[in-house]
């Protein structure tokens, strides 16, 4: 039986799953992952860049989400041994912000693939703090060919 | 009718005026669909009708009533 990879919290592999680089790196920690799913985490630290008066902000619970959807791509092509591709956020479809979170504060997103289709991906994206939801969105997003 | 179900469905998502959907119009230029509405398009027929529409589908679509005839086809009602 093989062991879990999980969690993943290496920075140096995390910075290979995605295209991001610091200081725009949203997620310190691959929870999960599926075929159809991911979750990942952050803790909100002082020095991040969307924190403003001790808040992170919605730009920055946005590029959270976003990161999320994009290290689950990372996450398949790494597992095939390929480079993670760029990929571009298409559009919001919904969005609800329900708290923002402070420094110290963890947070874990949650995304499902809904619907891939020519080349655009359909995903529904909650956040949370412990169990509490404090976000929610459908993202499409579209990976650079 | 099926293509009276598709029209309410389409006006709905795309939020057109239903009159100017017709049979033998373009379906992709009448809704100006770009390739971020297709996976919505995809998503409503399948919540909808059941049925999963993959890209083979669209190769033939051009009109209203060709996409009509796909889902009559797919779901086997009229």
């Amino acid at each position: 039986m093989t062991a879990s990879p999980f969690p993943i919290t290496d920075s140096i592999l995390l910075q290979e799953l995605l295209p991001h680089r610091a200081p725009i790196i949203m997620i310190d920690t691959l929870y999960d992952f599926t075929d159809t799913t991911v979750q990942a985490g952050l803790t909100i630290q002082e020095d991040n860049i969307f924190v403003e008066d001790g808040i992170f902000l919605e730009a920055g619970i946005l590029e959270h989400m976003a990161q999320s959807i994009a290290l689950h791509t990372g996450y398949s092509f790494y597992i095939q041994q390929k480079a993670a591709p760029i990929g571009y956020l298409g559009t919001i479809k919904s969005i609800a912000i329900d708290y923002f979170p402070m420094i110290g504060e963890d947070i874990s997103t949650s995304a499902t693939i809904l619907q891939e289709f020519m080349g655009v991906t359909l995903v529904s994206v909650e956040t949370f703090i412990g169990d509490k939801r404090i976000a929610y969105a459908e993202i499409k997003s579209v990976i650079a060919s | 009718m099926i293509s009276e179900k598709i029209n309410e469905i389409l006006v709905d998502e795309f939020e057109v005026d239903v009159d100017v959907i017709q049979p033998n119009l373009n379906l992709k230029d009448t809704l100006n669909l770009d390739s971020l509405d297709y996976v919505d398009l995809v998503v409503i027929i399948e919540s909808n009708f059941g049925v999963k529409l993959v890209e083979a589908d669209f190769a033939n679509i051009q009109t209203f009533q060709d996409f009509y005839d796909l889902l009559k086809h797919k779901t086997g009602q009229n």
